[in-house]
């Protein structure tokens, strides 16, 4: 055993005999197994089963400008030591190139195997396969994550549309791609009995915009790409320019001053409380309160112009670079942000407890969408999700980055798990934000904020999480040569979507929206991953009585 | 139902009303806020330095014989200011103005037309006169280099025939 | 005399189609502050919007051509109901006021919920499933409400009432509080918007209409709630028209000034409310209906 091996985190070392190398990457916060492709599901089910580690995503990379051929990277995580773990896949063939699937110990890495399936033509072996990414009309031969193929590629468009599946499904009511309950284009389907729903079917990427394509080509470069990331999400679209920046930092060791590090953390609570304020809104809408939108609308423009005082934009702040922040707190600007920070908080409670006091909001909140804590688990569910089915799980807390280790905050954790829950949880977390943020601005160290002078290394990695207001949001980065040579991005709302299945069962119609709404949803964050629920077979078992006759499935 | 309607009277009426009648009133906006960009085609070099940084190619060069344009396209800009920050001149200034809405695509578009240089050798046109003109400056306290107003292909010619008239002749 | 009578009822339809327009954006003036908004600009808001709909061209979606009957048929139900409102004269419906009261209301809910049925789409079958089972509650609630508010006048027929109604408080008071509640469910405002919530994957009678054909959709569900509040007006002034004799244009002013107070309360409601869900909004109405028909008609019976 050599010395190396030694050093192996204890709670990998069941995992020893198994792997042929290992390597701390990213500053020392995660580990990099490489583990032969024979080895890979035995690695994959004691991490997760027997370790206890929760699936991050998966990231399918085309390395045959590297060393000549494909290679899959598997991440976990390991809440209780903040550590990440990256299984490391080389695959040598060059034309079918296949990894055995892990799906089976391991459910939630379900769709993104789909998607280096589309993406780069990585066969999945051991399970069934459907196209998911790609639109129908894709040529089968052009995988647009490999390097060789250009990223401007456009294929001819199709000349005829595909038939509706009208005749598989016997019963439902198709809500979307565009409908006035949701907010962004996705597709669900409700099997309904009566005004119950008895399942329910998602097929998304209806705006998926190949962004981590266009990150790896050379019109871009690492500032430039802080840029576009701030561009997955109209909402949270700073916890993806932070997670991006992040990774490029540590794995490229840049140096970055720890005032801009408080900045980010800042604003990253900013982004908070207007996102959960926006939720609250929207919520109150659904369930036909218009007042209780408005109020919150009202309160959370408050956050958008602090924003905006703070970076220059409402939304998409352009504040990150590599290496530091753009743009300083300055003391002039302390006053003004504890008013806006006072007259939230209290605007927040009265606006709160004005919605939750409203009898039919409080009833069709309390007991509807029921998510188990055992289910919550399973289907490794983040952020206020997670939280308000009792999994304790922050990553602020669990694997501090940027000031967050600096400052005490409260997680709040309810048990019910419902909509009611769900709510609360977001509620009291704009309190908490509030507190973190005048917490930042006393303790913000003086200095500067930004280091232009950095040099990255190529073929470095890094992972990096970041508590987006919906959750966990995951970036994965491998260094390239003046821009990334990979960037994986999963966002929350990814790892929400399955939960939505437990929740909406056995519910009234009427209260889907809201209960689709309560993970908060970020479609486009989403989209440009994949998702889709591929567990079909079950449907027309358990429809059985069909009352209302899908129209069009449009 | 009194409670909610009570609540809900008494947080409007502490609110008052909180919108405004734009676009007939001004809009909420903040002295930090960025806007669109303006070049000041009197001071900008065309150095390409802002083009460069530019994220979302809303800035570009546009080259043909004997000038150079440097184009703004407003339609493609994030308002991120990147430009202005990378500006070795102070060209670009952020401004604040967002109401771009317009039925002429030329509407948003700013051009910065810039002469090139012609070569005294060959003919050709290179680097944009204002570039030139401020490398004539900060040379002019040295000596000015021979070949300055050469194009850079002129210039390689005519160095390596000195240098074999020098090691062979 | 008669043509006094004929004229005032046809004022009142005409008002009513001139007024309910008004009256919403009034409404929506009322939710907007709450809302701290400023809302619409001018009272003639929702005026101008139905007239912008006007203007435009006719669609007819695939299969939606059956929804135009039934749209115009709610339209005439809910005018010849207003007709059999005393509008400080006799109606021309009188004595049996009361009788056409009740079916033309009920036409008018029947055809509502016809267009959404004819109109073949998906959520309007759902807007319209919701919408059948909730009126159904409350149309029973209504005929019992309304015979009873009769009951306690002495004289079947509203018209009479005003006339030489003999009313017995106690009664009256219960049974006006039984039609109010109906009366606030028929007009289709949150929690009981119930056939036309959008984002509860519902969408009623408006989802296939367009253009003119919504603008006349729209008017219906103005009529429709300009009749609820007139009826509880109509409930409200009779006593007055009685005892002080307020007949003729005062009595039409009465009923009128009433009916613009009812429509402000119930929207009042409407914005400090959330949506209710079907089968809660009809458990909840019957937990209501039954003690209070039961209390109306325990009182009528033994003459308090
Ligand atoms: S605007 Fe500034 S950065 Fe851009 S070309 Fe001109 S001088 Fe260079
Ligand atoms: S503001 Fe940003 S996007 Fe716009 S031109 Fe300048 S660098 Fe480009």
């Amino acid at each position: 055993m050599n010395q190396h091996k030694d050093l192996l985190p204890q709670r990998l070392r069941p995992l020893e005999s198994l792997i042929q190398e290992w390597r701390w990457i990213d500053k020392g916060r995660a580990v990099m197994l490489d583990v032969k492709r024979d080895k890979l599901v035995e690695v994959a089910r004691i991490l997760y089963k027997e370790i206890g580690a929760f699936f991050k995503t998966c990231a399918g990379v085309d390395e045959r400008p590297l060393w000549g051929g494909f290679a899959v990277y598997h991440i976990f995580g390991i809440d209780e030591e903040g550590l990440d773990v990256v299984i490391y896949v080389k695959i040598p063939e060059k034309d079918h190139p296949w990894v055995p699937s892990i799906v089976r110990e391991v459910p939630a890495a379900d769709w993104c195997e789909l998607e280096f399936r589309d993406m780069l033509g990585i066969d999945p072996r051991g399970r069934l396969t459907q196209r998911l990414v790609l639109p129908d009309d894709w040529p089968e031969d052009v995988k647009p994550l490999r390097k060789d193929v250009p990223y401007g590629y456009r294929p001819p468009r199709a000349e005829e549309s595909r038939p509706v599946e009208a005749g598989m499904y016997p019963s439902g009511v198709p809500v979307g791609p565009y409908h006035p309950a949701l907010h962004e284009p996705e597709y669900f389907e409700l099997y309904v009995e009566g005004e119950e729903v008895v399942d329910v079917r998602y097929r998304g990427f209806h705006v998926h915009r190949g962004i981590e394509k266009l990150a790896e080509s050379p019109r871009f470069d690492y500032n430039k790409v802080t840029f576009l990331a701030e561009r997955i999400c109209g909402i949270c679209g700073f916890v993806h320019s932070c997670a991006y920046v992040m990774a490029v930092e540590r794995a490229g060791k840049v140096e970055v001053p720890e005032r801009a590090e408080y900045i980010r953390a800042l604003l990253l609570e900013v982004e908070r409380l207007h996102s959960h304020l926006l939720w609250l809104g929207v919520a109150a809408h659904l369930l036909g309160y218009d007042a209780g939108f408005m109020h919150a609308w009202r309160v959370r423009e408050k956050t958008m112009i602090l924003a905006e005082y703070l970076t220059g934009s409402r939304k998409t702040y352009g504040m990150n670079l590599v290496g530091g922040v753009r743009k300083d707190i300055t003391p002039e600007k302390v006053p003004k942000i504890l008013r806006v920070l006072e007259e939230v908080a209290e605007g927040t409670k009265k606006v709160a407890d004005m919605i939750v006091s409203v009898p039919q909001v409080r009833k069709r909140l309390e007991g509807t969408g029921v998510l188990r804590r055992g289910d919550a688990a399973a289907l490794s569910v983040v952020g206020p999700v997670a939280r308000a089915s009792g999994l304790n799980r922050d990553i602020r807390k669990d694997y501090p980055y940027l000031a967050y280790k600096d400052v005490s905050f409260m997680v709040p954790v309810y048990s019910e798990g419902d909509n009611l829950s769900r709510t609360l949880v977001r509620v009291e977390e704009v309190f908490e934000s509030v507190e973190i943020i005048k917490q930042l601005l006393d303790r913000m160290p003086p200095g500067d904020i930004l280091n232009e002078e950095w040099d990255i290394e190529p073929g470095k990695y890094a992972v990096t999480s970041v508590e987006a207001p919906r959750g966990e949001d995951t970036h994965f980065l491998i260094t390239g040569v003046g821009r990334p040579y990979r960037w994986r991005v999963r966002a929350p709302t990814y790892a929400n979507i399955p939960a939505l299945r437990p929740m909406l069962r056995g519910q009234e119609l009427a209260d889907a929206p809201i209960t689709i709404a309560s993970i908060d949803p970020c479609f486009s964050c989403t989209d440009r991953m994949l998702v889709i629920d591929v567990r079909t077979g079950k449907r027309s078992v358990l429809v059985t009585r069909p009352k209302v006759r899908v129209v069009s499935l449009g | 139902m009194v409670k909610p309607i009570l609540k809900l009277i008494t947080v409007a009426k502490e609110v008052g009303v909180v919108t405004r009648k734009y676009p007939y009133e001004s809009p909420l906006l903040t002295e930090e806020f960025r806007g669109k960009i303006e070049i000041d085609a009197s001071i900008c070099w065309g150095c390409g330095a802002c083009v460069k940084a530019c994220p979302s190619n809303a800035l570009t060069i546009r080259e043909s014989m004997d000038v150079m344009e440097l184009v703004y396209f407003a339609g493609r800009c994030i308002f991120c200011g990147r430009c202005a920050d990378v500006c070795p001149t102070g060209a670009i200034r952020v401004t604040k103005e967002f109401e771009l809405a317009t039925d002429e695509l030329e509407d948003l578009e700013q051009v910065v037309i810039h002469r090139k240089v012609k070569c005294p050798i060959c003919g050709k046109h290179f680097v944009p006169q204002p570039l030139e003109k401020y490398v004539c400056e900060k040379c002019a306290k040295g000596e000015i280099p021979t070949y300055m107003m050469v194009c850079p292909e002129c210039r390689r010619k005519v160095g390596v025939k000195k240098m074999i008239r020098c090691k062979g002749g | 005399m008669s043509f006094i009578n004929l004229a005032l009822s046809l004022a009142l339809i005409g008002v009513a189609v001139a007024v309910a327009p008004i009256l919403d954006t009034v409404d929506r003036k009322l939710r907007a502050r709450l809302h701290s908004r400023i809302g619409p600009p001018t009272l003639l808001q929702t005026w101008y919007d139905i007239a912008k709909l006007l203007g435009k061209e006719i669609v007819v979606s695939e299969g939606g051509s059956a929804v135009v009957v039934p749209l115009f048929m709610t339209v005439a139900s809910a005018l010849l109901a207003l007709s059999a409102l005393p509008p400080g004269v006799p109606s021309p419906l009188a004595p049996l006021d009361l009788l056409y009261l009740i079916m033309f209301s009920a036409a008018a809910h029947a055809s509502f919920i016809l267009v959404a049925v004819s109109s073949g789409n998906v959520y309007a079958v759902i807007g319209g499933f919701r919408e059948f089972v909730l009126v159904s509650v409350n149309e029973v609630a209504f005929v019992l409400g309304l015979t009873a508010v009769a009951l306690s006048t002495g004289v079947l027929s509203f018209s009479g009432a005003a006339y030489y109604g003999d009313f017995r408080p106690i009664p009256y008071i219960v049974s006006f509080a039984l039609l109010s509640i109906c009366l606030y469910v028929s007009s289709a405002r949150i929690p009981f918007d119930l056939g036309e919530a959008e984002p509860e994957l519902a969408s009623g009678v408006l989802i296939e209409l367009s253009g003119p054909l919504l603008a006349i959709g729209i008017i219906s569900v103005l009529l429709k709630r300009f009749l609820s509040a007139s009826i509880t007006a109509a409930a409200i002034a009779l006593p007055i028209m009685r005892y002080i004799g307020a007949y003729g244009l005062s009595g039409f002013s009465l009923l009128l000034a009433l009916t613009i107070t009812v429509w402000i309360i119930h929207s009042l409601i409407a914005a400090s409310l959330g949506r209710s869900r079907v089968e809660v909004a009809v458990k909840t109405l019957i937990s209501l209906y039954i003690p209070l028909t039961l209390l109306a008609y325990t009182l009528l019976l033994f003459g308090v």
